[in-house]
């Protein structure tokens, strides 16, 4: 069953009680389960977004929770994971770009329209016309963030969806926070251009 | 998002981010998203093509043991140097009531022991008049040094590496026997006017005011100008190199210089065994 919700908190995040990290890091499975739930709806969205392809995104977001799973004996609980999983995230999806089946299926099945799932991301608004284009309107969004060169999509996504800040963007993708400004830039005069003939 | 960067966008821009920031956050497939919690809790999600392979648990070792490996590792090290090096020269016989100046400390030749304590791989020897000196690096070669020589004398030969060692040879003669533990190695005498790379053989290197000339008895003795290589010295010849520049011509051994030379020969029997 695949839900949106409609008005997306991308912050949704409280700080991570240090007792739920301790928990965590001693194999404690309702700590575990704490650091599951505050961690996977980001992960997933991010995922997906950057993807584009809700298989490849749980395929990635499996991964990421295995090498938590991994590392959790060694947590630091004095820091947030979340970055460094945000961080491990995006990597993996640009490893997935890199790969030559992404290459071979890029743009192949949308986001959204996803056969296995068999209904659209979208969750249905208050009516059935605006829901009808809500979807429509990020399924184009969507494909258009698709359609964008590998290192533009992914600072549009972690900019532009994910909110995070130039900063925190530079050090995820190996650039200068001005580099990362000017391909934001960029990005969004690509993807302006990818949608202009949706805006009203 | 800040107002500045805001105020940047040109149109399109602007509403390319509206876009992206009215994108609703996807849902995972409850399914997916349960199991995942389950295996995650459990510590049984399975490895994917993603995975990188779980590292194996590195063994700890004390530090000290890093020392203790280090100092073998040096202690080790310089057993193979000294264990590769073939002894230094050692001396045969002298004769002569002259004298013998070895890195500068003049020597009477008739007294060996003086001599001895005093010869070491790349000592600086000058042969006064009337004298004469046998060197012998154990194994490797005999250099007879004739009055008035004037030559620096080879390191140590290796028993495995830098099997190949240079004597500078200024002035005067040197008569040279290899022995069998040079093979496969070389000693090379070097002169103004030429390079001999003295391989197995019987030979003798001269350099007087006039000429650098290689006699070769026996064996394989390859003779480099600076001009030309002039290739091996055939058996029973020699190469005479002219110091004003002439060209070098092949010429035959004098038979003084033959007797001079198996006489070098027959006192190396008692040394090597002959081939």
């Amino acid at each position: 069953m695949t839900q949106a919700s409609p008005s997306p908190d991308r912050h949704p995040h409280p700080p991570l009680p240090a007792a739920v990290l301790i928990g965590a890091r001693d194999g404690d499975p309702t700590a575990l389960g704490k650091l599951f739930e505050a961690c996977f709806d980001d992960i997933f969205g991010l995922a997906v977004r950057m993807l584009g392809d809700r298989t490849q995104a749980e395929d990635v977001v499996q991964e990421v929770f295995l090498r938590l799973h991994r590392s959790a004996a060694t947590l630091d609980v004095s820091r947030d994971p979340r970055p460094w999983l945000r961080t491990l995230t995006a990597n993996l999806c640009r490893d997935h770009w890199r790969s030559f089946g992404a290459k071979v299926n890029r743009g192949s099945v949308p986001v959204d329209e996803d056969p296995a799932q068999g209904q659209p991301l979208v969750h249905p608004g208050p009516t059935p016309e605006a829901e009808t284009l809500a979807g429509q309107r990020a399924d184009r969004v969507q494909a258009a963030i698709d359609q964008l060169p590998d290192d533009l999509r992914e600072v549009v996504v972690l900019r532009g969806y994910q909110d995070l800040a130039h900063d925190e963007i530079a050090e995820m993708v190996g650039a200068s926070p001005a580099a990362v400004r000017k391909r934001y830039s960029r990005a969004l005069g690509a993807l302006g251009e990818l949608l202009k003939d949706i805006w009203p | 998002m800040s107002e500045r960067e805001f105020d940047n966008l040109d149109q399109h821009q602007r509403l390319a981010q509206e876009a992206l920031q009215g994108l609703p956050r996807p849902q995972a497939d409850p399914d997916f998203r349960a199991r995942l919690k389950a295996q995650f809790v459990a510590g049984e999600i399975p490895e994917s093509h993603l995975s990188e392979p779980e590292a194996a648990p590195s063994r700890q070792f004390p530090r000290w043991t890093a020392w203790v490996g280090l100092a073998a590792a040096a202690v080790l090290a310089v057993a193979l140097v000294g264990i590769n090096s073939l002894p230094g020269p050692q001396l045969v016989t002298t004769n002569g009531v002259g004298s013998v100046t070895i890195d500068g400390r003049q020597l009477a030749a008739n007294q060996p022991e003086t001599i001895t304590a005093a010869l070491r791989p790349g000592a600086h020897i000058q042969v006064g008049e009337g004298s004469s000196l046998d060197v012998l690096y154990p194994g490797s070669f005999v250099m007879r040094l004739g009055e008035g020589t004037d030559l620096v004398l080879p390191p140590r030969p290796g028993r495995w590496y830098n099997r190949t060692v240079e004597s500078t040879l200024a002035m005067g003669e040197v008569s040279v026997r290899t022995g069998p533990g040079l093979a496969g190695g070389s000693l090379t005498v070097t002169t103004a006017e030429a390079r001999t790379v003295i391989h197995g053989t019987l030979v003798s290197v001269l350099r007087n005011d006039a000429v650098t000339c290689v006699c070769l008895f026996e064996g394989s003795a390859e003779v480099l100008t600076e001009k030309a290589a002039l290739g091996e010295v055939p058996r029973g010849m020699r190469w005479v190199m002219f110091r004003d520049g002439s060209d070098p011509q092949l010429m035959e051994i004098m038979p003084a210089h033959q007797d001079h030379m198996l006489g070098l020969d027959a006192a190396c029997a008692t040394i090597f065994d002959k081939p």
